[in-house]
């Protein structure tokens, strides 16, 4: 249950208890929610009557969220966001058996993976692991990493996730650079009040492929995780420690992973309104590495060359939360986070390494002392330093300055108006140029740049009748490109990445209108419209305008390019316990190609001057999954469609010929024993083969048991 | 009705496994490439790589049709398969070498395809489904310590002047 507008909530015990901190008397809304029931919103008039309240909920046929934090930075209910949402709570995330987060999200409508990058309603499409266009945030801290500017989903404590809401379309008015494609926040648990100890283990193997010459190996192919955590409050302090391990040989050849991690919240609560949260996570991934398979008709062993192909690389953040309530209307909250990252390939991996650091600072106010109108403003700074040898990307830094804010006016009970803005200032440091004696032609040395950028939106939220409920907003995004994306260089397996020092950040404009509806408790529907324009887009592309050297990809700003689309969710509940959900995706993704551009060495992408689609977006987008829950069993079956891609890189001569649309069937089977919860799962049931970015092939069957409790 | 609909839909996307195992064909050109002399240590990586014309411009160098990359180093022979999508008549089938911690480029000629007697490289015709055999090449290793090879000035006869210019200016 949570205080709507504030940052005070509180969790039930068993028997249904609670108490809420923190809490200044006066007028406030109660929100109160619990899994399978509908929630309440309880308008708490006055103070004196509710010190002790006994709230009943009723059972609901379908599940819906309740509150989010995302959208506007602050707690509102689901149905009053102006943008749209999705959430999953940990309950639908631990059917997945996922050992890191990103395999958990597949079914929250208009997301899909690329090659280990999230897309989000087709944002990103596939940059080959650098500059993510969706902001990934670890309790409200932002976790994109100094140098490639993604998104390491191993760091996140899988087993601690409590809810992960997602924001899809910009962001960056309230989240700034990064945000272009939306955010991803993701909630963590608690401490408990009372001692709690929670494990969870997984383990699963991989079915060997369809076809007897594809195995590359006879041994059984595992995978292997286990988390341990404990939590307890201590006086005035909550603690909670969590570390996990996991290994596994992986699917193909050079898969093999091991992979460590620790993760600490400690939540000190100086009085019943100021706290301290601080967070710290370390992880460890040392793993084989398969850029590309040997041979078509070989496609899960890798080249020889690439056999002792492997990486380590680990990951540390330390994140503090001040919060503050200074009167019943003000609130204030201080953060601040240092990020560091690193990786070291060996040399047939291309010899790469690096060293980077982020450092972060925000502070946020919040008002709600005006009758209609609540009001939030704050200050971001970010600093990224990335240290890795002259040859790779050299010494550099970035650095960003935010202010933003935003407020919520209420002209009626129904109606809510959302307008904000964020400028940003960014700077990017200069540093050496290249001599050419490594794989990339010269070019002088860089001069610091600095660009700045203002990024309105606004949004509207009607609820015209109980059950409905209205949106519309646009907004401007921009992301400034990561070090990865300007600086790298590097010669790996034979494909050749050269840096573009003038490459500028993308801007985009984001709109959206939208409706919810409810009907009759029974089925709950979605549709959203939406529409996308980018300017300089930047994406990674074969570059011939160099003559004299070998083909060579870099990154660069494209002129013009469009995502619009459509999308429709349904859920709905049948008798005997089962519960169907529907969504749909369409996404028109095209680029106007440039009367100037050079044509790719292998593939026809289209005509200059005229519009080609943008690689790796899927035009459609398709899932549904029918479940069942009765007592203390659960199960269900899903169905993922997507759409072949139009179009590919282009860097490979083979163009799109291995890519092809794809089915994936996964089915899962959960009962509660006493304190235990047992989940089988088979994921790609139907044994479904096929490949997304070039030469590499996507997981076959494979069936997990996850086993977790809390004593 | 929902449950036998399920079924029958499973049953019937069940036996398709997607990518099939070896692309429609195999298409493609085999061979086997000699290699004369002692490898020099620098060498990283060996290719046999096919291209429809020879190169009239830099940039047509690395549009290859297709390309083996698994030459064994060392070895005194290895007998060669590049896979090709479309049928047609390919005029250029060239060995190229790679050195340690470099990149391909127009000085890694190493040798082509041509006919005994003949005085321009061969030309090669595939057909879709069909594999063309016996399109061998000998490598002369000697030009890698800076020897003259008759076989290469074959090789390099399909090529424009501009183009050697520039390979030989250090392009």
């Amino acid at each position: 249950m949570v205080l709507l507008g504030t940052e005070f909530g509180g969790i039930t015990d068993d028997r249904g208890q609670f108490e809420i901190e923190g809490v200044l008397r006066g007028d406030c809304d109660l929100l109160v929610s619990f899994i399978g029931y509908r929630s309440r919103t309880l308008g708490l008039a006055g103070a004196e009557n509710w010190e002790k309240l006994e709230i009943r909920l009723e059972p609901a046929a379908i599940e819906l969220p309740d509150l989010v934090v995302s959208a506007i930075r602050r707690t509102q209910t689901f149905a009053e966001a102006p943008v749209s949402m999705a959430v999953a709570d940990a309950r639908k995330l631990a059917v997945h058996n996922q050992l890191v987060l990103i395999g958990a999200l597949s079914e929250v409508p208009g997301l899909n993976e690329v090659g280990n990058q999230i897309n989000l309603r087709g944002s990103s499409g596939y940059s080959r692991g650098t500059g993510s266009r969706v902001l990934l945030l670890l309790d409200g801290t932002p976790m994109l990493t100094a140098d490639l500017g993604d998104i390491k989903w191993d760091v996140i404590p899988v087993d601690q996730v409590e809810r992960v809401e997602v924001i899809k379309g910009a962001g960056s008015a309230l989240y700034g650079t990064g945000a272009l494609g939306g955010v991803i926040n993701i909630i963590t648990r608690q401490p408990s009040k009372r001692p709690e100890t929670r494990f969870r283990i997984v383990s699963g193997l991989y079915d060997q492929p369809a076809y007897r010459s594809w195995r590359w190996t006879e041994n059984p192919m595992y995978l292997a995780g286990m988390d341990v955590s404990h939590s307890r409050t201590l006086g005035k302090t909550g603690l909670l420690l969590s570390t996990g391990l996991q290994r596994g040989t992986g699917y193909h050849e050079n898969g093999d992973f091991r992979r460590y991690r620790i993760y600490a919240k400690g939540v000190h609560r100086f009085s019943s309104t100021t706290y301290l949260r601080t967070t710290t996570t370390w992880s460890m991934d040392d793993h084989g590495v398969f850029i590309q398979w040997k041979d078509r008709a070989e496609p899960l062993a890798v080249p020889t060359i690439d056999l002792e192909a492997k990486t380590v690389s680990w990951k540390g953040n330390l994140s503090s939360e001040w919060y503050h309530l200074h009167s019943r209307n003000l609130g204030y909250r201080l953060k601040t986070s240092y990020y560091r990252t690193g990786f070291d390939n060996s040399r047939e991996a291309g010899g790469l390494e690096s060293d980077g650091h982020r450092l972060g600072a925000e502070l946020q106010a919040d008002y709600t002392g005006w009758e209609r109108l609540d009001a939030t403003v704050g200050t971001a700074w970010a600093f990224d330093w990335v240290r890795s040898p002259e040859e790779f990307w050299g010494e550099r830094s970035v650095q960003n300055l935010g202010l933003y804010g935003q407020s919520v006016y209420k002209p009626v009970a129904n109606v809510e108006v959302m307008a904000g803005g964020r400028y940003d200032w960014h700077r990017r440091s200069g540093g050496k140029g290249n001599d050419g004696s490594g794989p990339c032609p010269a070019f002088g040395r860089v001069e610091p740049s600095f660009e700045h950028q203002f990024s309105p939106q606004i949004g509207v939220s009607f609820q015209p009748r109980q059950g409905t409920a209205l949106r519309a907003s646009v907004g401007k995004g921009f992301r400034a490109p990561s070090v990865s994306e300007i600086y790298t260089q590097a010669l790996v397996s034979g494909l050749r990445a050269c840096p573009n020092p003038d490459l500028e950040a993308e801007h985009s404009w984001s709109c959206e209108v939208g409706i919810k509806q409810l009907v009759g408790g029974m089925m709950a529907f979605d549709a959203a419209l939406f529409w996308n324009t980018y300017q300089g887009l930047i994406e990674g592309r074969a570059d011939l305008s160099e003559g004299g050297a070998a083909p060579i990809a870099r990154f660069q700003n494209l002129s013009r390019a469009r995502i619009r689309g459509l999308e429709i969710e349904q859920q709905m509940a049948l008798p005997y316990g089962l519960r169907w959900r529907l969504s749909y995706t369409f996404l028109d993704a095209v680029e106007s190609l440039s009367l100037d551009e050079i044509p790719p060495p292998y593939c026809q992408q289209g005509v200059p001057g005229e519009d080609a689609p943008l690689p790796y977006r899927a035009d459609h987008l398709l899932n549904a999954g029918l479940f069942v829950e009765t007592g203390k069993t659960q199960g269900g079956i899903t169905f993922q469609y997507m759409s072949q891609f139009e179009r590919v890189s282009g860097l490979f001569p083979e163009c799109d010929r291995d890519h092809n649309p794809v089915y994936l069937v996964d089915a899962f089977a959960g009962r509660r024993l006493g304190v235990l919860q047992l989940n089988l799962r088979i994921d790609n049931l139907l044994q479904y083969h096929y490949v997304l970015t070039e030469r590499k092939i996507r997981s076959p069957r494979q069936v997990s048991l996850a086993i977790s409790g809390a004593i | 009705m929902l449950c036998v609909g399920i079924f029958l839909w499973l049953s019937m996307v069940g036996c398709d496994h997607g990518l099939e195992a070896t692309p429609p064909g195999p298409t493609g050109i085999s061979g086997r490439v000699t290699f004369i002399g002692t490898w020099p240590e620098e060498v990283e990586q060996v290719a046999v790589a096919v291209y429809r014309e020879a190169p009239q411009k830099l940039e047509d160098f690395f549009a290859l049709i297709g390309a083996d990359t698994e030459v064994e180093l060392g070895a005194a022979n290895y007998d060669y398969f590049v896979p090709i999508e479309a049928d047609g008549v390919y005029q250029w089938v060239v060995v190229a070498w790679r050195r340690r911690d470099s990149f391909w480029d127009f000085s890694s000629l190493l040798g082509c395809h041509y006919l005994p007697g003949e005085a321009l490289p061969g030309q090669v015709a595939v057909r879709r489904g069909q594999v063309t055999r016996n399109i061998d090449i000998v490598v002369d290793l000697g030009i890698l310590q800076g020897e003259t090879n008759p076989g290469m000035d074959i090789c390099e006869r399909v090529l424009p002047a501009e183009l050697l210019a520039v390979r030989d200016q250090g392009g």
